[in-house]
C-alpha cells in the first residue's frame, strides 16, 4: 500500500497528536500555542499543495486520492490555516482551553480530508461523524455565555438526528444494492431509481449532506449555532465545513448520474426555498453573525444550482464556487473578529464609523460583502456567472432567473452592511482599531485575491475543470 | 426462508417513525436523545436485514460502527445536558430560548 | 409460516409495543427501562438473523452501557414531576399525525417494491469471520473510530467538570 498517498492526512494525524501531547502539559501560553499551530498550519497547506497532483486508491478500494479530493485537502488546509491566524487575541476562550480548542479544529480538518476523499459508505459516514462531533465540542467552548451550551446542545441534537436520517437512507441503499462502494453503486443506481427504496435510500442519504450545508430545510440549526459560538469557531464552520459539505455532497449527488428528473425536481425545489429564505430572512437581522448564517443558507441554494446542473461544467463551477465563497466569507469574518476585540457578538450597527475607526478594515469588508453579493470585478460575480451558464447550458432557465431575483434582494442587506460600514456615525467615539502589520497585509492580500481571481479565473478555472472531470472518473 | 425483506425493512422503518416523533415532539432534552438512539437502533435493524438478503458482512460491520457511534453520541450529548442543567436547573426545552431558531 | 418467521414476528410485535410505550412515557425511568426491553427485543432479531456476535454487543453495548448511563445521568439530574405533566395536543398531534402519513407511504412503497419479496435464508456468522472481516477491509473505519472515541473521550470530560473549578494557571495538568 503506497502510504505516500496519504501524506496529507498523516501530517495532520501526527499534528493532532503533538497537540494533544501539548494540552497535557503545564502552563498555558497563549502566544506560545499560537505561534506553534500557526507554524504546523502553514506547513500543512505546503504539504497539502505538494500532493495535489497524486492519484491512487488504498484501504481495499475505500479510500481514492484523486485531484478532486486533493483540490478540497488543499481548500481545508487553507481553511484552517486562515481561521487559526483569527486566533491572534483569543478572548472568546478560555486560557486553559487554547490548547484543546486548537486540537478540535485540526481533528475537525483531518476528519473532513478523509470525508472527501471516502468512496466506501461506511468510511463515508464515521469520517463525517468525526468531523461533526469535533464541532459539536467545539461550539460550547466559549467564555461568559451562556447561549454557548444552549447553541451547542441544540447542534447536537438536530445534527445526531440528521445523520441518524441519512444512515436509515444508506440501509435502504445498501438493500437495493448489494455493496456500499460508491464507484459500484454509481454504476448501479441510475438504471435502480425506478424502484422507490432506492429513491428513498437516496434521499434519505442526502438529507445529512444538506444538513451540513444547511440547505432549507434543515438549515434551522444555522443561525443559532453561529450566534451561539466563539467568533473562531463560527468562522470555521461558516468557511472549511462548507467547502467539505460540498465536496461530499457533490460526490453523492454524482452517483445518481443525472438521469433522474424526479431527483432534478427535489434538487430545483431545495435550492429555490434555501435562497429565498435565506434571503428573505437575512434582511431582518441585527446580528452580523446571524446575517452570515442566513447568507450562507442562500449561497447554499446557488451552489444547488451548479449541482443540479449534472454537467462537468455544472461541477466544476460549484468547486469554483466553494473556493471563492471561502475567500470572502473570511474576509467577513476577519473583519468582525478583528471589530469584536473582546469576542463578543457583533451588532451590525457597532460597525458604524467603521471607515474611520480602520479604513483598511472597511475596505475588506466592503470588497468581501460585494464579492458575496455577485458584484463584478470580484470572484463571487465570476461563480455565480459559471453556476448560472451551467444551469441554462442544461436548460433549467426558471431556476437562474428566481436566483438573480435573489442575487437582488441579497444586495439589499448587503449593503446595509456597507452602509452601516461607511455612512453610519457612532453613538460615542470608539477608539482607533489598530492592526499588527502582518495582518494589514495579510488584508491587503485577501483584498487582491478577491479581486484578481474574479478578473483572470482562467487557472482556477482550469483545475476545476479538471477535479470534476477527476469525480465523474472521466 | 425466515421472513421477506420488505417485512424487515417494514419494522425498521416502524420504530424509526417512532424516534423521530420522539426526537420532535418530546419536550424534554433527555427524551430527544433518546429519540435518536431509536432511530440509529432502527437503522441497525435495517443494516442486519439487508445483510443477510445479500449474504454479506458488510451490513453488520456497518451496525458494529453504529453502536460505537451511538455511545460517543451519549457521553457527548449527556456531558451537553448536564452543564445546561447546572445553569439553568431545568431540562425542558422551554427554558433554552435565549437563541431564537 | 416456520418457526423462524413466527419468531421474527413475535419479536416485532415486543419490539413495536415497548418502543411505542418507551416514547409516550411522561416518567424518564420509565421510558429508559421500556427502551431496554426494546433493545432486548432487537438483540434478539439480530440473533434471528444470523448476527449472533452483534447481538451480544447491542445487549453490552447499548442495553448495558448506554441505557445504564442514561439512568445515572436522569437519577443525577432529580427532574421535577410537573415538567411534562401533560401532554398538550397541540404538541402531539401535528408530529403524530406526519409519522402516521409518512408512516402509510413507506409502507406501502416499501411493500410495492419488486424487492421487497426477496427470501432471507438463514445463515449465522462466527465472530472470527466477522473479525477478521473488519480488520481485513474496514481498517481504516476502525481506525478513524478509534480516533472519534479518543477525541469525544477528551471533550465529555471537560464538558462534564464541575463549574468553578476552572484551570488555573499551572495547577491543572491536564484537560
Amino acid at each position: 500500500m503506497n502510504w505516500g498517498l496519504f501524506i496529507p492526512e498523516l501530517y495532520y494525524l501526527a499534528v493532532c497528536g503533538i497537540l494533544l501531547l501539548l494540552s497535557m502539559g503545564a502552563k498555558p501560553n497563549p502566544r506560545r500555542d499560537l505561534v506553534t499551530v500557526l507554524f504546523f498550519a502553514a506547513l500543512g497547506v505546503v504539504v497539502s499543495l505538494a500532493s495535489v497532483r497524486l492519484e491512487g486508491t488504498l484501504f481495499a478500494a475505500a479510500y481514492r486520492v484523486d485531484l478532486f479530493s486533493q483540490v478540497f485537502k488543499v481548500l481545508l488546509a487553507l481553511g484552517l490555516l486562515l481561521t487559526v491566524s483569527l486566533c491572534t487575541e483569543l478572548r472568546g476562550i478560555d486560557e486553559g482551553h487554547h490548547l484543546e480548542f486548537y486540537l478540535l479544529l485540526t481533528t475537525c480538518t483531518v476528519a473532513m480530508m478523509l470525508l472527501v476523499s471516502s468512496v466506501e459508505l461506511l468510511t463515508i459516514y464515521v469520517a463525517l461523524e468525526l468531523s461533526s462531533y469535533s464541532l459539536y465540542l467545539l461550539v460550547p467552548l466559549r467564555r461568559g455565555h451562556d447561549a454557548a451550551v444552549e447553541a451547542g446542545i441544540k447542534y447536537l441534537l438536530v445534527g445526531t438526528s440528521a445523520s441518524a436520517v441519512m444512515l436509515f437512507g444508506f440501509a435502504c441503499l445498501y438493500g437495493v444494492i448489494h455493496t456500499t462502494q460508491v464507484a459500484e453503486i454509481v454504476r448501479v443506481l441510475p438504471g435502480m431509481l425506478g424502484q422507490p427504496v432506492a429513491t428513498i435510500g437516496l434521499l434519505l442519504a442526502l438529507c445529512g449532506f444538506f444538513f451540513k450545508l444547511a440547505v432549507f430545510p434543515f438549515h434551522f440549526w444555522a443561525p443559532g449555532v453561529y450566534q451561539g459560538a466563539a467568533n473562531q469557531v463560527t468562522a470555521f464552520i461558516a468557511t472549511a465545513s462548507k467547502a467539505a459539505a460540498i465536496a461530499i455532497l457533490m460526490r453523492i449527488v454524482a452517483l445518481s448520474g443525472g438521469g433522474d428528473a424526479y431527483l432534478v425536481k427535489v434538487l430545483v425545489t431545495l435550492s429555490i426555498a434555501s435562497m429565498t429564505l435565506g434571503n428573505l430572512v437575512a434582511i431582518r437581522q441585527k446580528d452580523l453573525k446571524r446575517l452570515l448564517a442566513y447568507s450562507t443558507v442562500a449561497h447554499a441554494g446557488y451552489v444547488l444550482i451548479g449541482l443540479l446542473s449534472f454537467s462537468p461544467s455544472g461541477y466544476a463551477s460549484a468547486i469554483f464556487y466553494a473556493f471563492a465563497y471561502l475567500v470572502l466569507k473570511f474576509t467577513c469574518f476577519l473583519v468582525l473578529v478583528k471589530v469584536a476585540a473582546d469576542g463578543s457578538d457583533l451588532q451590525i450597527a457597532q460597525l458604524a464609523g467603521l471607515h474611520r475607526r480602520s479604513p483598511l478594515l472597511a475596505m475588506a469588508l466592503m470588497v468581501g460583502v460585494f464579492g458575496l453579493a455577485g458584484i463584478p470585478p470580484t470572484v463571487g460575480f465570476t461563480g455565480k456567472l459559471l453556476l448560472f451558464t451551467a444551469a441554462i447550458r442544461q436548460g433549467h432557465l426558471a431556476i437562474v432567473f428566481i436566483a438573480m431575483i435573489n442575487v437582488v434582494i441579497s444586495l439589499y442587506y448587503y449593503l446595509l452592511v456597507v452602509k452601516a460600514a461607511y455612512l453610519l456615525e457612532p453613538d460615542e467615539d470608539r477608539p482607533r482599531i489598530r492592526l499588527s502589520a502582518p495582518m494589514t497585509l495579510f488584508l491587503w492580500v485577501l483584498v487582491a485575491v478577491i479581486v484578481t481571481a474574479g478578473v483572470f479565473p482562467t487557472y482556477l478555472l482550469d483545475l476545476a475543470d479538471a477535479a470534476a472531470r477527476a469525480l465523474l472518473g472521466v | 426462508m425466515i421472513v421477506p425483506y420488505g417485512h424487515v425493512l417494514l419494522l425498521a422503518g416502524i420504530l424509526f417513525v417512532l424516534g423521530l416523533v420522539c426526537a420532535v415532539a418530546r419536550r424534554n432534552l433527555v427524551m430527544v436523545l433518546l429519540g435518536v438512539e431509536i432511530m440509529l437502533n432502527a437503522a441497525g435493524i435495517a443494516f442486519v436485514g439487508a445483510a443477510i438478503r445479500w449474504q454479506q458482512l458488510e451490513g453488520q460491520i456497518f451496525v458494529l460502527f453504529i453502536m460505537t457511534i451511538a455511545a460517543a453520541e451519549v457521553s457527548v450529548g449527556l456531558a451537553l445536558i448536564v452543564r445546561a442543567y447546572r445553569r439553568t436547573g431545568s431540562i425542558d426545552q422551554n427554558t433554552y430560548d435565549l437563541l431564537k431558531w | 409460516m416456520t418457526l423462524y418467521a413466527l419468531i421474527f414476528y413475535v419479536l416485532a410485535a415486543v419490539l413495536v409495543v415497548a418502543t411505542l410505550a418507551a416514547v409516550t412515557r411522561r416518567n424518564l425511568v420509565h421510558a429508559v427501562v421500556y427502551l431496554v426491553i426494546s433493545f432486548f427485543g432487537t438483540a434478539m432479531v439480530y440473533y434471528l438473523l444470523g448476527a449472533p456476535f452483534l447481538g451480544i454487543l447491542e445487549v453490552i453495548i447499548y442495553a448495558g452501557a448506554i441505557m445504564v448511563l442514561f439512568l445515572f445521568i436522569i437519577m443525577m439530574l432529580r427532574v421535577e414531576r410537573k415538567a411534562e405533566h401533560r401532554f398538550s395536543l397541540g404538541e402531539w398531534l401535528p408530529a403524530a399525525v406526519l409519522g402516521l402519513v409518512f408512516l402509510a407511504l413507506v409502507g406501502l412503497l416499501v411493500l410495492r417494491d419488486p424487492g421487497a419479496g426477496a427470501a432471507l435464508t438463514a445463515a449465522t456468522v462466527s465472530p472470527r469471520v466477522f473479525g477478521r472481516f473488519l480488520f481485513q477491509r474496514y481498517w481504516l473505519a476502525v481506525e478513524i473510530v478509534s480516533f472519534l472515541l479518543l477525541i469525544v473521550l477528551m471533550g465529555a470530560l471537560f464538558l462534564g467538570r464541575a463549574p468553578g473549578r476552572r484551570p488555573t494557571g499551572g495547577q491543572e495538568g491536564g484537560s
